[in-house]
């Protein structure tokens, strides 16, 4: 298997954002959970499709045509998936980031987390 | 039917975007549309970054330093001649915006001949560089990068049209079709370089009397260049009417002689040529000493490591070519 560069902190939110999406991943919807996840931080589709492209290019990610709908003037949708090398990828990023958070939280203590957790919407380790 | 942007409005955004990612960017577009405003935002805060990726994956970094030496020279050469040697830095402007012209345009447009159209984004940046030297620097850069992109295509955005090829079984009309084009391609190739030479023999021959000896060298050189390229690279005339085998041990044949060739470029194409460029370039500094001359040799050192690089990089892909080919005939 190839060699994986670290992720950079955008790169993960998109391939996090390809895994939960399944089979519905394109660029509307990556761009979506990507902004939801980065909030209250905006996020552009250009910065998005920049991503993608850089993603394909490292064989991180694959990409396809869907057919047309209406839905999108006749227009296709590209679609993405992970590839083997992105899905290790993004499970070495979560491991380092379960570090850096078990690290914080021994310092700054449980309730610092907690708190910190609550006020950015995510649910507390 | 969800509601979308008028066709016209479409339209503008399918100008505007890279034909790579049209498709699927407008189809996105479509997808967010709420009014007029928003779909316009939408399109100007997309633009850049996606003309930006698409730039970044259709860019050699090698090919890309042979075309800033070739406009930066083209622009130097035309200055030299017009006014004298002079203003080295004020000429990096035109040729820096030329050469993002051509970038862009390549993004849009994989037709050779669309750098000479790009070369023309220089002409409102003369910054008070006399007009004749933008001009026919231009048209200089244009016919060098033409050259260039002929030579050397630029990276097609190929990740979504790559086919698989293991296990490709491949028929007597395939081995005859790329044999065929491979031929073509070699011809071509010749071709253009054989009117390179020739170009190189009229301007040389018509500034004889004022330097024969470096013009002398030049000729030399050049005529060594078009000697070894005719004995050694000249493309053979493919067998007809051949069974399967034939066809392509004639083909990998072919394969392995250009890809030496390639190989071979410093000792047969870019060496020859440099003592006719140092001889002029040694007798000028010899009559008018300047420290640009130096620098000049530089850059035209700079241009051949290029040009060399560029060729090995084409002999690897001949290789592939060939394990390619050894790889079919062991599955058949």
């Amino acid at each position: 298997m190839g060699k994986i560069d670290s992720l950079g902190q955008f790169e993960q939110l998109v391939l996090t954002a390809i895994l939960t999406l399944r089979d519905d991943a394109y660029g509307v919807t990556i761009h979506g959970r990507v902004e939801k996840m980065a909030h209250p931080r905006t996020v552009s589709l250009g910065a998005v499709y920049v991503t993608l492209d850089r993603l394909e290019d490292k064989g991180l990610v694959a990409s396809w045509l869907s057919e047309p709908t209406a839905e999108r003037g006749g227009r296709s949708k590209r679609c993405y998936r992970l590839e083997a090398l992105g899905e290790r990828a993004l499970q070495e990023s979560a491991v380092t980031a379960k570090r850096i958070w078990d690290g914080i939280a021994e310092i700054w203590g449980t309730e610092w987390a907690k708190k910190w957790g609550k006020q950015w919407g995510k649910e507390a380790i | 039917m969800r509601p979308g942007p008028s066709k016209r409005m479409e339209a503008a955004a399918a100008f505007l975007i890279p034909p790579a990612c049209r498709e699927e960017v407008l189809g996105d577009l479509y997808e967010r549309y709420k009014s007029k405003t928003q779909y316009i935002v939408d399109v100007v805060r997309t633009l850049p970054l996606v003309l930006w990726s698409q730039m970044r994956r259709t860019i050699d970094p090698r090919i890309l330093l042979l075309e800033a030496l070739a406009v930066y020279l083209s622009f130097l050469a035309i200055q030299w001649m017009v006014v004298g040697p002079s203003d080295f830095l004020r000429l990096a402007i035109p040729s820096l915006v030329a050469l993002l012209g051509v970038r862009v345009a390549a993004v849009y447009s994989s037709r050779p001949w669309i750098p000479i159209l790009a070369i023309s984004f220089a002409f409102p940046f003369q910054t008070g560089l006399p007009l004749w030297t933008t001009a026919l620097g231009a048209i200089l850069a244009g016919l060098l990068l033409l050259v260039v992109r002929r030579s050397f295509p630029q990276r097609e955005n190929d990740l979504r049209a790559a086919t698989p090829t293991a296990g490709q079984i491949i028929t007597l009309d395939d081995i005859r079709r790329k044999t065929l084009e491979f031929q073509v391609q070699v011809s071509r190739r010749n071709l253009r370089e054989y009117v390179a030479a020739a170009l190189v023999f009229v301007s040389v021959g018509w500034n004889f009397s004022k330097e024969p000896l470096g013009g002398g060298v030049i000729i030399v050189g050049v005529a060594y260049v078009v000697y070894s390229l005719r004995t050694r690279g000249s493309a053979r005339a493919a067998p007809q009417d051949a069974d399967f085998t034939t066809y392509r041990n004639f083909h990998r044949s072919e394969l392995e002689r250009q890809r030496d060739l390639l190989r071979a470029i410093w000792s047969w194409y870019l060496r020859p040529m440099i003592p006719g460029i140092a001889v002029v370039v040694a007798r000028a500094a010899i009559r008018n000493p300047r420290p640009w001359q130096a620098a000049y040799m530089g850059l035209v050192l700079l241009f051949f490591l290029g040009i060399a690089k560029l060729n090995h990089a084409g002999a690897r892909r001949l290789q592939r070519k060939i394990d390619e080919l050894d790889a079919m005939e062991a599955q058949r």
